[in-house]
């Protein structure tokens, strides 16, 4: 203690390894700990580990078992979404420099190392993998990825808004266009106009633009799901949202919007479901695999459940935000639940006494709704988004799927064409996430302050409108380092898919690669998982990571 | 741009609040000519808009119509059940269930009902190990975050960064196929950390207790014959019931002398008391594993999937509850810390009675929820083949003597139960804490 000077690592070792006699012990024992860990992974990396499978098997691990002549529309798609990315990210950046005034020049050696110590995980995991490749496709494929970022986000920092606005609109058409163009030419042409007067019409319509977005993907989701010989009753009320939007736009023309961030959000939509069209084109969705599988699930999901989780926050917080119904689903569960045991004990037919469960599990609602929410304007409103919220949150996604697996067919009628494993696997997702995003969207909702509400109310504007383009935009940029974490959340849960619906995941591939002549009885399920794990320790911390930095970029809870 | 439908003349619809618009331009032609004095006299008018405007009427028919449209969908679903015959009955639970039990002695004769029982028990087995493991070494992890000691500090971060972000399943089938298959060794050459633990891949035996069978009996009304588990369950309520009244007790002499009454003291006295002596009383001793040539003698013996599962959960709670816990740390305030300073507060009486009381208020929700977390992910131990409940669903369903719509419900049914069983004590406990604050 008394020497302050000496030998400077001396101290250091002092003051971080050895500051008392206990903590000289503690560094002692935990060192041992964590090498005997570090040194059996080491050991299993690089000595005992047989990493050959993986190095075998990449593609497989990537893209699962997707036909290898098909290939280009993976780069197709991969290139246009990155594209599309960059320009979001260089419009971003603009914008700051508009708001903030251009932050002064860096030089490049220090961009990179700024860039080195923020993407680390993702730049190493990408050498890794590529330097397992065996062929020189995968390296052209991340030089093409990374390169239409960048060109991208020059791009979008460069040109003028309205340029890249017109570059947007090319190439969302474009991307509807020749995903229909291949087979069909006639329903090409048709589908290209209906896509050209739906985007027109949207952004004509354009308010509040999210709902017209909605709308749209709705429409255009639905339309893509139901193809072919499925029921018509359902194919026409998706029809009729997606041709209602160019019609309304029709009616209460508008000026040509030159709004970025909207055409980008858009433009993304159409785009990345162009996508999904391409690449499910030669193989339907049951041909896809490895980690594309994974991440199509988690995208789809995330992006699928955000009206439901919206509509369902809304429906929560209507009225007096602070009383909560919880209770009103325990009042209802232990109300429908004596019915329930009745016709349980007695072994009568549930199916028969479902009306009567409902029936009293509904009144308990409503009369707990209604004292609870006396002082709310939409109380039932409220016990069917907590009913729902709190029902799902209760539930194991695992179970969830085995349901949609196993039992979800005799849910729908004997004509019905029961979709494939993996809609009905994106379907669960969807309902899933949509509970946890609306709790999300509430605590968004809360942290707004009153007077943004009174505010605009004070301004004339009704509350649809209030809603819609005061309120949401605002709670919606608070909680967004929250949905990225939900997204990982709900990324990483993708893996539950494959486990238990059986398609080929990207942990799930391992087995099939497993039995493998090759590899046949050789026990390497260590390897194929640690090498999993890799791929989504990448992803997530990388996710994580950027997320962290977004909500420091935000300022979420210091303004 | 968010303003481009606010044009001047639609500030007349401000008066008109109640008033859905509906998109008619031509009402809203007219809107824009009715001068200011026709605005004021709608104002000063009592007459109500019709019924189609008036958002009274419109919110009811609104929710109505959502509430309508969820009966509709069940009734839709339960029509469509109807017609496959796949009725919702409960009675195949006195059937036979036909599947055997690994690592229990249930036999296949035996009906359905005690198969989802054992597979509950199982279930409940996981879920407590889980609970209080997790909340051990999460514990310890997330205050090894904020060591001042490097290599604690470091290595802490990395598990927290690595677990957080991996696959739940992932580390499942790691901890199953990975260390509890690949790692532990051949029953000859045992993992042999005799008397504490003793592996092999037969399984892991640790340290616990034992007891014999006790029966309470009220004669001719009611038999109990307690197992050991049951005993233990006796004695921790015993000893948290004994030591909240002399807690009650030593408060109120405290109250009245001044002071703290030293309840601390005693309660601490009253647990070790009534505990010790309850523990011989009921014939509880402690049994340690031995390796006995190539068995495993005493001690508690934990099947594979159950090790790997129990350990996958914990590993990954804790992961989670450590970031909790250091989030709370660091919220409390920097001054309180400061204030305890300058009172010359020794360190440990700092964290014992400044920060870690404010902490835990804070952590305990979060805590809660990764509870309830850890009940649902326990159906995940499936995948290890642990029987627990879903397993035992699912060889149900795959020895078709079950039907798998309604047993499916059931299993939904039953983790429901025990999440909102979950939340309520967590929302009980929460309360409580709450009202001490001030």
């Amino acid at each position: 203690m008394s020497e302050r000077v000496g030998n400077p690592a001396v101290l250091w070792l002092r003051r971080n390894l050895f500051r008392s006699p206990v903590d000289g012990l503690v560094t002692v024992v935990s060192s041992l700990v964590v090498g005997y860990v570090v040194y059996r992974a080491l050991r299993f990396v690089l000595v005992t580990g047989r990493w050959d499978i993986v190095r075998v098997n990449l593609d497989r691990f990537m893209i699962g078992n997707y036909p290898a002549d098909e290939l280009w529309r993976i780069v197709v798609a991969l290139v246009g979404v990155a594209c599309l990315l960059g320009l979001a990210v260089g419009n971003g950046v603009k914008r700051g420099q508009i708001e903030h005034g251009r932050s002064p020049s860096v030089p490049v050696v220090q961009r990179a190392r700024d860039l080195a110590a923020r993407l680390w995980p993702l730049i190493l995991g990408l050498l890794l993998l590529l330097s397992m490749a065996e062929t020189v496709m995968p390296w052209l494929l991340v030089g093409a990825v990374v390169g239409a970022m960048v060109v991208g986000r020059l791009v979008a920092e460069r040109l003028p808004d309205r340029l890249i606005v017109w570059t947007l609109f090319g190439i969302t058409v474009a991307g509807v266009l020749l995903v229909w163009v291949p087979n069909e030419p006639i329903k090409a042409v048709l589908v290209g106009i209906v896509a050209i007067a739906t985007i027109g019409g949207a952004t004509l319509l354009a308010e509040p633009p999210s709902l017209a977005v909605w709308l749209l993907v709705a429409g255009t989701i639905g339309l893509i799901v139901l193809r072919g010989d499925t029921v018509i009753w359902l194919k026409v009320p998706m029809l009729a949202a997606v041709a209602l939007i160019p019609l309304a736009a029709v009616v209460r023309s508008r000026p040509f919007p030159v709004s970025v961030p909207f055409w980008l959000v858009l433009g993304g939509f159409v785009l990345s479901i162009s996508a999904v069209r391409l690449l499910t084109r030669p193989v339907g969705w049951d041909g896809w695999g490895g980690l594309m599988m994974n991440l199509f699930l988690a995208i789809a999901g995330i992006s699928l459940c955000f009206p439901l989780g919206v509509l369902l926050a809304l429906g929560r917080q209507a009225g007096n935000p602070t009383a909560s119904l919880t209770g009103g689903v325990v009042t209802a569960i232990v109300l429908g639940g004596i019915p329930l045991a009745v016709a349980i004990l007695r072994g009568i037919d549930l199916g028969e006494w479902m009306t009567r469960i409902l029936l009293v599990a509904a009144l308990g609602f409503a009369v707990f709704g209604f004292l609870a929410g006396r002082t709310s304007t939409l109380p039932l409103l409220r016990v069917v988004s907590v009913g729902y919220i709190e029902l799902i949150r209760g539930m194991p996604l695992y179970v969830l799927l085995l349901i949609s697996f196993a039992a979800l067919v005799f849910f729908f009628p004997q004509d019905f064409n029961t979709p494939g494993l993996v809609v009905r696997a994106i379907v669960v997702f969807t309902l899933f996430t949509a509970a946890y995003v609306a709790e999300i969207v509430r605590g968004g909702l809360q942290s707004l302050p009153k007077g943004q509400t009174e505010a605009a109310q004070a301004l004339g504007l009704t509350p649809t409108r209030t809603t819609f383009l005061i309120v949401l935009p605002q709670a919606l940029r608070n909680v967004i380092p929250a949905l990225v974490g939900q997204f990982i959340s709900l990324f990483k849960d993708t893996t539950l898919a494959g486990a238990a619906m059986g398609f080929g995941d990207m942990l799930n591939i391992g087995e099939a690669i497993r039995s493998q002549e090759v590899f046949a009885g050789a026990r390497l399920i260590p390897e194929t998982t640690t090498f999993v794990m890799m791929v989504f320790w990448v992803g997530c911390i990388t996710m994580s990571r950027e997320s962290q930095r977004l909500e420091r970029k935000l300022g979420v809870g210091t303004r | 741009m968010p303003f481009r439908g606010l044009s001047p003349e639609r500030h007349g619809a401000g008066v008109h609040r109640l008033v859905r618009p509906h998109g008619d331009e031509d009402e809203d032609d007219t809107m824009t000519e009715t001068t200011a004095a026709a605005t004021s006299e709608v104002i000063s008018s009592p007459s109500r808009p019709p019924p189609w405007r008036d958002v009274r009427y419109l919110a009811w028919a609104f929710q109505l119509a959502v509430v309508g449209a969820v009966i509709a969908v069940v009734l839709w679903i339960r029509n469509n059940l109807k017609q496959r015959n796949f009725l919702i009955q409960y009675d195949y639970l006195g059937g036979r269930a036909g599947i055997p039990i690994t690592g229990s002695d249930f036999r296949g004769t035996q009906p359905v009902r005690e198969a989802v029982i054992e597979g509950l028990a199982n279930t409940g087995r996981l879920i407590v190990a889980g609970v209080v493991l997790a909340t051990v070494l999460g514990t310890l992890i997330g205050i090894g975050r904020l060591s001042q000691n490097l290599v604690v500090r470091t290595a802490a971060q990395w598990y927290v960064e690595v677990i957080r972000n991996v696959p739940l399943i992932a580390i499942f089938v790691i901890m199953y196929s990975g260390v509890a298959l690949n790692y532990l060794p051949r029953p000859n050459v045992s993992l042999d950390w005799a008397p504490v633990l003793v592996a092999n891949t037969r399984g892991v035996s640790a340290t616990w207790y034992e007891a014999g069978r006790t029966r309470f009996e009220l004669p001719g009304v009611y038999t109990f014959d307690a197992t050991a588990n049951w005993k233990f369950a006796i004695i921790l309520v015993a000893v948290v019931a004994s030591v909240v009244a002399v807690r009650w007790w030593r408060r109120r002499v405290g109250e009245r002398r001044g002071g703290t009454g030293q309840a601390g003291i005693y309660s601490v006295a009253t647990a070790l008391v009534v505990g010790v002596a309850m523990w011989f009383a009921f014939g509880f001793r402690i049994t340690t594993p031995e390796l006995d040539g190539n068995r495993t003698l005493g001690g508690i013996e934990m099947t594979l999937p159950f090790f790997a599962a129990m350990s996958a959960l914990v590993l990954y709670t804790a992961s989670h509850i450590a970031e909790i816990v250091r989030g709370s740390i660091q919220a409390v305030a920097k001054g309180q810390g400061e204030a305890a300073n300058a009172l010359a507060l020794s360190s440990s009486q700092r964290l014992r009675f400044v920060v870690l009381p404010q902490a835990m208020r804070i952590a305990l929700p979060p805590i809660g929820n990764q509870y309830l977390n850890l009940a649902k992910n326990s159906s995940l131990a499936a995948i290890v083949t642990f029987p627990e409940l879903t397993k035992i669903t699912q060889l149900l369903i795959s020895a078709s003597t079950v039907p798998p719509v309604a047993s499916l419900l059931l299993l939904l049914g039953i983790y429901l139960c025990i999440s909102l069983t979950l939340s309520v004590i967590v929302n009980v406990v929460n309360r409580r804490l709450r009202i001490v604050e001030r």
